[in-house]
C-alpha cells in the first residue's frame, strides 16, 4: 500500500513539474506587444523587441547608418574595427562609450550585457545567435539576387524597430531621399548618353590583402558600379581573390581603391607588371572615401560615394560638389562641423589628420 | 654497362627531358592567355620587354616555376632521406615537426603583421627551432633508437600544433586568420625572383653535397651495426643528413606554406621504378619532386581566376599515387610482413 502511495505522490509532482514547466516556457515565449516581427536580409521572419536599447552593431554597414539616425544612445556596442577607425571618434564623440565586440561576439557576453539585439554580418553567426536564443537579424553588404532591393534595407527596418523613437523615421526618409536624389541625376544622365561600356576593377583595401582582393557578385559595389554604367569585373571572376593572370586577362578600364590600406596599395600598381593594364596607362586610377567605414561598404556616405565615383568616371557629365555634399551630411546627421580640408581628407582616404590610416 | 645501369640512365634522361618540358608547359599555361612562341621568343630575346607577355613569363611564372620546382626537390629529397635514415618508409619531411613548427613562426608573424621576407625568416628558424626541440627532447630519453626520435618528433609536433591554435585563436577573424590559413594552405602566388634567391643556394647546396654522398647514404639506411662494421662513421652521416633535410623542407615550407604528400609519394615512386640504391633513388627524386611540384604549381592557378591552394591539388594527386603505389606493391608489402 505505501509502494502504491509512493508511486502516485512521485508521478503529481512530476506532472505538476512538468506542467508548471511547460507554462513557465509558454510564458517566456510569448508574444507581446512590445516585440514586433521583422524579416531580415536573408528572408528570415525574427521576433524582436520593439525600440530595442542595447543592439550590437557587429555589421559594420549598420553603425553610422544607425548613429546618423539619432541611435547612438541605443547602441551598446560595434565591430571593434569601426571604433578603430580615427574618422568615428571624430565624427561621433559618443562612440567612446560603446563597447568593442569581436566579429563572432560571445553568446554569453551579449547575454551579459544585456543585449536585446544584435546586427550581424554573416548567416552562420546570426544562426548561432539564434539558436541560443539572441535575437539576430541578418545585415549584410551582398544581397540575393543582387544588392539592389537591399539598398534602402537598413533605413527601412530602422524605421520598423524603433517606430517610438521621434526623428528616426524622418532622418531615415530624408537619408533614403538623399541617395534617391543622387541616384536618380546618375541614371537619368547616363541614359542620354551612349557611352561603351567599360570595365571597372575594385581593390579592396579594408585588409592589406594586395591588388587581387576585391568584391564580387551580388556586392553593394557591384550594384553602384553597374548603376554607373560600369562592368563590374568582381563579378565575372567568381572569386573575391582574383589571380594577378586573371586581372591582366581582364585589363580594366579603371582602378578603384578603397579602404584604409589604399595608399599601399596604389603603391603596388606602380610595379612595372601592372604598367600595361589600361586604368594605369591612362591614369584612370582613383580612391575612393573613408568615412566611418570605406565608402564602398555602404553607409551614411553612400551619396557622397556615388556622386564621387560618377565625378571620377564621368568627369565631362559630373561636377558634384562632394566636399559641400560630405559638409552638410555630417552636420545635418552628426551635428559636426566638418572643415573643407577634413572634408577633402575623407574623400583621399586619408586620416582626420591628412594622413594615411594604415 | 649493365642492362641495370643503361635502364636507370635511361630513366634519368627521359625524367630531364620531361623536367625541361613541364617547365616550358608551365610558362606557357596560366590564366593569362599564351601562345607557346612567347615561351620561346622570351628565350631567344624576341619578346618585346614592354609586353604584358614578357612581363607575365619574367616576373609571374619564371619565379614561381622555379620556386615551385625546388619545392619539390627539396621536399622529396627530405622524404627520401628521413625514410632510409630510420628505415621507415611511412615518414614524411614533417616528422621531427618541422613544418609544424615552420607554421608556427609563420602565423606569429603574420600575427605580428610582419612584411613577407619576416614571415620566411620566421618560419625559416622555427622549423629549425622545433628540431632541434625534438632532437633534445629524444636526448632526454636516453635511448638512440629511431622509434624514440619519431616519438619525439610526433609530440613537438602536437605541441606546435597547439601553439598554432592559440596562434589562430588569438587571429583577428577577418584579417589575419585568413590570412595566417591561407599561408598554411600553401601557394607559390606571391612568389618573387627575391624568394628564388633564398631557396635556390640552400636547395641546389643540400642536392649538391648528397648528390656526392648517395653511396654513402645506402650504408646508413642498413642501420648503426651494419654501417660501423663497413667502416663509415654512421652518427656523422645520419646528423649530416638530418642536417640536409631540416635545411631543405624549412626552407621549402617557409617560401610556400605547408605543401603535404610530396615528400611521401615521390620517393615511393622512385623505388618502384628504380629500387632502394640511394645512388639512383636521389637524381631520380630530385627530378620526379620538381616535376609533379611544377605540375601541382600549374594546376593552382590555370583553371580557376583564383589560386587553388597548392596543399588542395598536391593532397589529391597524392592520395591517388599513394593508393596506386600500394595497389602495385601490394604483394611485396605482404611478403615483408
Amino acid at each position: 500500500m505505501s509502494k502504491i502511495v509512493a508511486i502516485v505522490t512521485t508521478a503529481v509532482v512530476l506532472a505538476a513539474a512538468v506542467g508548471g514547466g511547460i507554462y513557465f516556457w509558454q510564458q517566456s515565449n510569448s508574444t507581446s506587444d512590445s516585440e514586433i516581427t521583422v524579416t531580415d536580409m536573408l528572408g528570415e521572419e525574427v521576433r524582436v523587441k520593439k525600440n530595442p536599447e542595447h543592439v550590437a552593431c557587429v555589421s559594420r554597414t549598420t553603425y553610422d547608418l544607425l548613429v546618423a539616425f539619432g541611435l547612438g544612445d541605443r547602441i551598446d556596442g560595434v565591430y571593434k574595427s569601426l571604433l578603430e577607425n580615427e574618422w568615428t571618434s571624430v565624427l561621433y564623440p559618443g562612440s567612446s562609450n560603446h563597447f568593442s565586440y569581436d566579429y563572432e561576439p560571445s553568446h554569453e557576453l551579449l547575454i551579459q550585457r544585456n543585449v536585446d539585439l544584435v546586427l550581424s554580418p554573416e548567416k552562420y553567426v546570426t544562426d548561432g545567435l539564434k539558436e541560443h536564443g539572441i535575437p539576430a537579424l541578418n545585415v549584410s553588404l551582398y544581397g540575393n539576387p543582387n544588392f539592389e532591393p537591399y539598398v534602402y534595407f537598413l533605413a527601412d527596418l530602422a524605421k520598423k524597430l524603433w517606430p517610438d523613437v521621434d526623428g528616426v523615421a524622418e532622418k531615415a526618409d530624408a537619408w533614403k531621399a538623399e541617395f534617391k536624389t543622387v541616384l536618380d541625376e546618375v541614371n537619368s544622365t547616363l541614359e542620354t548618353k551612349s557611352y561603351p561600356e567599360k570595365s571597372v576593377y575594385y581593390v579592396r583595401g579594408d585588409k592589406n590583402n594586395g591588388i587581387g582582393y576585391t568584391d564580387t557578385r551580388k556586392s553593394f559595389n557591384e550594384y553602384v558600379f553597374s548603376q554607373l554604367g560600369m562592368n563590374f569585373l568582381g563579378s565575372t571572376f567568381g572569386t573575391n581573390k582574383p589571380s594577378t593572370d586573371a586581372i591582366l586577362d581582364a585589363n580594366p578600364d579603371y582602378i578603384v581603391i578603397g579602404g584604409n590600406y589604399q595608399h599601399t596599395l596604389r603603391g603596388l600598381l606602380d610595379q612595372s607588371i601592372w604598367e600595361n593594364v589600361e586604368a594605369v596607362k591612362t591614369g584612370h586610377i582613383y580612391r575612393i572615401g573613408v568615412g566611418f567605414s570605406p565608402m564602398e561598404q555602404m553607409g551614411v556616405f553612400t551619396p557622397v560615394f556615388l556622386a564621387d565615383m560618377a565625378n571620377k568616371l564621368y568627369p565631362s557629365d559630373f561636377h558634384y560638389d562632394t566636399v559641400t555634399m560630405l559638409k552638410n551630411m555630417c552636420q545635418t546627421y552628426f551635428g559636426i562641423t566638418l572643415t573643407t580640408e577634413q572634408a577633402g581628407y575623407m574623400l583621399d582616404g586619408m586620416g582626420p589628420d591628412g594622413t594615411p590610416m594604415a | 654497362m649493365t642492362e641495370d645501369v643503361r635502364v636507370i640512365r635511361a630513366y634519368i634522361a627521359l625524367s630531364v627531358g620531361i623536367f625541361i618540358l613541364i617547365f616550358l608547359v608551365a610558362l606557357w599555361m596560366g590564366r593569362y592567355p599564351l601562345e607557346f612562341g612567347d615561351v620561346i621568343d622570351y628565350f631567344t630575346g624576341n619578346l618585346p620587354k614592354s609586353s604584358n607577355e614578357y612581363k607575365v613569363i619574367h616576373e609571374l611564372r619564371i619565379p614561381r616555376t622555379i620556386v615551385a620546382a625546388l619545392v619539390g626537390i627539396g621536399l622529396g629529397l627530405s622524404g627520401l632521406l628521413y625514410q632510409e635514415t630510420f628505415q621507415n618508409k611511412l615518414v614524411s619531411p614533417d616528422f621531427l615537426g618541422v613544418t609544424s613548427g615552420a607554421c608556427v613562426g609563420a602565423a606569429l608573424a603574420i600575427l605580428l603583421g610582419l612584411s613577407a621576407l619576416m614571415i620566411s625568416l620566421f618560419a625559416f628558424v622555427m622549423g629549425i627551432i622545433t628540431v632541434v626541440f625534438t632532437l633534445s627532447l629524444a636526448k632526454v630519453f636516453q635511448n638512440r633508437s629511431p622509434t624514440i626520435l619519431l616519438l619525439s618528433g610526433i609530440i613537438i609536433g602536437g605541441l606546435m600544433s597547439a601553439l598554432l591554435s592559440m596562434i589562430k585563436y588569438f587571429a583577428d577573424p577577418e584579417s589575419t586568420l585568413a590570412s595566417i590559413t591561407f599561408w598554411l594552405m600553401g601557394s607559390c602566388e606571391h612568389v618573387t625572383m627575391k624568394d628564388v634567391g633564398l631557396l635556390l643556394p640552400l636547395i641546389a647546396g643540400c642536392s649538391v653535397i648528397l648528390l656526392s654522398i648517395r653511396w654513402r647514404i645506402n650504408l646508413v639506411a642498413l642501420g648503426r651495426e651494419e654501417a660501423q662494421t663497413k667502416g663509415l662513421n654512421y652518427v656523422l652521416y645520419r646528423r649530416l643528413i638530418i642536417v640536409m633535410a631540416t635545411l631543405m623542407t624549412t626552407s621549402a615550407v617557409s617560401i610556400v606554406g605547408s605543401v603535404g604528400w610530396i615528400g611521401l609519394v615521390i620517393p615511393h615512386m622512385v623505388r618502384l621504378l628504380v629500387g632502394r640504391n640511394t645512388a639512383n633513388t636521389i637524381p631520380l627524386t630530385i627530378l620526379f619532386g620538381g616535376v609533379f611540384m611544377i605540375i601541382v604549381d600549374i594546376l593552382s592557378r590555370s583553371f580557376t581566376n583564383s589560386e587553388v591552394p597548392l596543399a588542395a591539388i598536391s593532397g589529391l594527386f597524392g592520395t591517388v599515387i599513394f593508393i596506386a603505389i600500394i595497389y602495385i606493391r601490394r604483394r611485396s608489402i605482404l611478403e615483408s610482413d
